[in-house]
């Protein structure tokens, strides 16, 4: 606190001017997709720019709701995202577990085959993986998409908590099971505790990596629809070249959404997170 | 504990059984989706329908129309709008034998592609009989919709010209009532240029540019896929004259696409640019009419050109429901199937005769009936590999206009883009 008081006030103003440039940095992009998502067609390009439309409107987003499905294409976006992440993170946590705690060449050979993985574009898996979905019947269903959104989850999520399970002490399962606890008892109530913070950052870059999936949805799926393909599908106006850029914010603003709610609520568990792992480091 | 692990495990393979299992999955009108059964199954006329326009306002008074008259059920998909991917998904699905999906919309990059691959049916048999084949744009059909076998392999649902558009103010201040030669043309543009505006306003983004490059390669007589014809080289050095010579268009709209050009055409920079459509943008800047901003007839160089885009639906090979495709693509050929997506998507006819109908009126109609009996209507000259050849032919033309390459260079890089895309 002497250390804060004991500041000079250029320094002061030099910090809070950098917070404000990089905020603006950040801030005006978002500003803009906004306005633009509130703009008439017509006033979208109209000089000299207006940083406020002169008769701002949600029509863009009552298109969106009525003529592009929006509500189903939020539901099927729920649905896929929040199952991925769900069963993703159990799979996650265990494997994890088991390769942090036991060792064998056939488990650093399934971690270095998993990280490996993680370097294989998918547009190379792609006609094999959609051949692959249509025989065994996944192709199109929440099945397959979960499946394969999982599947993108686990090595970032794996190496991550696999990580951070390295350093907490092993004597604190021992103890637990001295004092009577199982294995899953042990797994519950004292080392999923513990791993909170790094769940909390690994549950958030997990959400925003399912909601900006672009390719899997777009290629594994026809009639289920996600929000991140729905940018794809608004309709051309009057030519094929002929963009709707209002549409494309509206549409733009309500992928962004849920991802700002997302680290607004979660804000102080990302960072205990992210500090808790550098303070072990 | 090992027992116990095996327990969990086993229940974990189990309830990866049971989600394997609940496979079903829903399309978007909630009716069985592609990649499931094939639709015939049901028993009825069924085919699924991959369009652009289900995010259309009208799209389901279209469907209901539709189906009431072609007697066929459909199921429909939402294609991306966007080329790219859109490319890449119906590239998938036809190579891959899918299919789930029977007839599809196309635009003219994909129909360059994909109509010699054989993923195609042949229509002209029982679709596009003689007779509705001689009322389409006959250059378009054979340019765009015929493979090399000759089987017509699309029905255009529209006509929509890359037309000249001018703003009557500079054309009545020029003094002008008409550009009907190349002459007037020129003419034009040097009189509408002064005060840092231009009488020609281009969109020649290193794609973009394709378009006007192919209109002028046109309208001088020239071949587009040829540059050792004399005419090509004359097109292309007049574009070079007007950028450079008369200054008549700014050499910074190397960076503009159709928004910007749009924009500065509205603004009043521009007295005239070649754009596709019905003018939606000047409607919504209230530029559009006959004492604004509205479209002629192409002024006549060699001769009068004009290019057409279209989507078409085609019959994908794979479909197991060709008789109930064939019907849904009779009607969509038919008057009353053109006549339909007048009224709900204002895709202006393609048959020369259905465009005739009383049915089909308003301001455009005056225009774009001229067009249709003065000018050569063509598709645009595309190769199989279709932007990577328009990227690299823009990235040449964008060199030749900023001198870094000569004409001379240009037409042998050309020529030599032409035969490697070919």
């Amino acid at each position: 606190m002497a250390d804060k008081i004991s500041r000079p006030l250029p320094l002061i103003l030099l910090m809070w001017g950098l917070a404000a440039i990089v905020a603006f940095l950040i801030l005006f992009p978002l500003w803009w997709i906004f306005v633009s998502s509130i703009t008439p067609a017509g006033e979208l390009f109209s000089k000299p720019i207006k940083y406020w439309p002169a008769h701002p409107t949600l029509d863009s987003y009552r298109y969106l709701i009525n003529n592009v499905g929006l509500l189903p294409k939020i539901t099927d976006t729920a649905i896929i995202v929040g199952l991925s992440i769900l069963i993703g993170m159990i799979v996650s946590v265990m494997a994890a577990f088991s390769f942090a705690r036991f060792r064998s060449r056939g488990l650093t050979i399934a971690v270095g085959f998993l990280l490996a993985s993680m370097l294989i574009p998918d547009v190379v898996t792609a006609r094999p993986l959609y051949d692959f979905l249509r025989s065994v019947h996944l192709y199109d269903t929440y099945t397959g998409l979960i499946l394969l959104y999982i599947s993108g989850l686990l090595p970032f999520s794996i190496l991550i908590l696999q990580n951070y399970l390295g350093d907490i002490p092993v004597s604190i399962e021992e103890s637990a099971a001295i004092d009577g606890c199982g294995f899953f008892q042990s797994m519950y109530y004292v080392t999923v505790p513990l791993l909170r913070p790094a769940l909390a950052t690994v549950c958030i870059v997990n959400f925003i990596t399912c909601l900006n999936n672009f390719f899997t949805p777009l290629f594994y799926s026809n009639g289920i629809s996600v929000l991140s393909t729905a940018i794809t599908q608004l309709p051309l106006r009057d030519n094929m070249y002929a963009v709707p850029w209002d549409l494309v914010s509206a549409m733009g603003w309500i992928i962004i959404l849920p991802i700002i709610i997302f680290v607004a609520v979660f804000q102080r568990q990302i960072m205990e997170g992210i500090m808790a792992g550098g303070v072990k480091g | 504990m090992k027992k116990f692990s095996s327990v969990i495990l086993a229940g974990f393979l189990a309830l990866s059984a049971v989600l394997a299992g609940c496979s079903g999955s829903v399309s978007e009108t909630g009716s069985p989706a592609a990649g499931t059964e094939p639709a015939q199954a049901s028993g009825k006329d069924e085919i699924t329908l991959y369009t652009i326009q289900s995010t259309n306002p009208n799209f389901q008074e279209w469907l209901k129309e539709t189906e009431e008259k072609s007697g066929v059920k459909i199921n429909w998909v939402a294609a991306p709008t966007d080329s790219d991917t859109r490319q890449q998904k119906l590239s998938t699905i036809l190579s891959s034998g899918d299919s789930s999906v029977d007839i599809l919309e196309i635009n003219d990059e994909m129909a360059t592609s994909f109509k010699n691959a054989g993923w195609l049916e042949p229509l002209q048999d029982k679709v596009l009989t003689a007779d509705i084949l001689k009322q389409l744009p006959q250059g378009y059909m054979k340019d765009m919709l015929t493979s090399n076998k000759g089987d017509v392999i699309g029905v255009p649902t529209y006509t929509g010209y890359l037309a000249l558009w001018v703003d009557q103010k500079k054309l009545d201040e020029a003094g002008m009532t008409s550009i009907d030669t190349e002459e007037d043309f020129v003419n034009f543009l040097k009189a509408t240029t002064k005060d840092g505006h231009y009488g020609y306003g281009g969109s020649w983004e290193k794609t973009y540019v394709f378009n006007e490059v192919a209109t002028f390669v046109q309208l001088f007589g020239g071949d587009y896929l040829d540059w050792t014809n004399e005419n090509s080289r004359k097109a292309v050095k007049f574009m070079y004259d007007m950028a450079n010579t008369w200054k008549v268009t700014p050499i910074d709209q190397i960076a503009d696409k159709y928004e910007q050009m749009n924009q500065k055409f509205i603004d009043g920079k521009y007295a005239a640019v070649f754009m596709w459509g019905t003018g939606t943008d000047y409607k919504q800047a209230n530029r559009y009419g006959p004492d604004q901003i509205h479209m002629i007839n192409m002024p006549k160089f060699e001769k009068r050109s004009i290019f057409t885009d279209s989507w078409s639906y085609v019959l994908n090979s794979a479909s197991k429901n060709k008789e109930a495709a064939i019907k849904f693509l009779q009607y969509a050929a038919s008057e009353d199937g053109e006549l339909n997506g007048w009224k709900n998507f204002d895709r202006y006819p393609a048959r020369a005769d259905v465009a005739s109908n009383e049915a089909v009126s308003g301001d455009i109609k005056g225009i774009y009936t001229e067009i249709q009996q003065t000018n050569e209507v063509h598709g645009r000259p595309m190769l199989p590999q279709t932007m990577e050849f328009i990227s690299e032919m823009g990235t040449l033309f964008q060199n030749y206009i900023q001198d870094k390459i000569t004409l001379d260079d240009f037409c042998k890089k050309a020529q030599e883009a032409v035969e490697r895309y070919k």
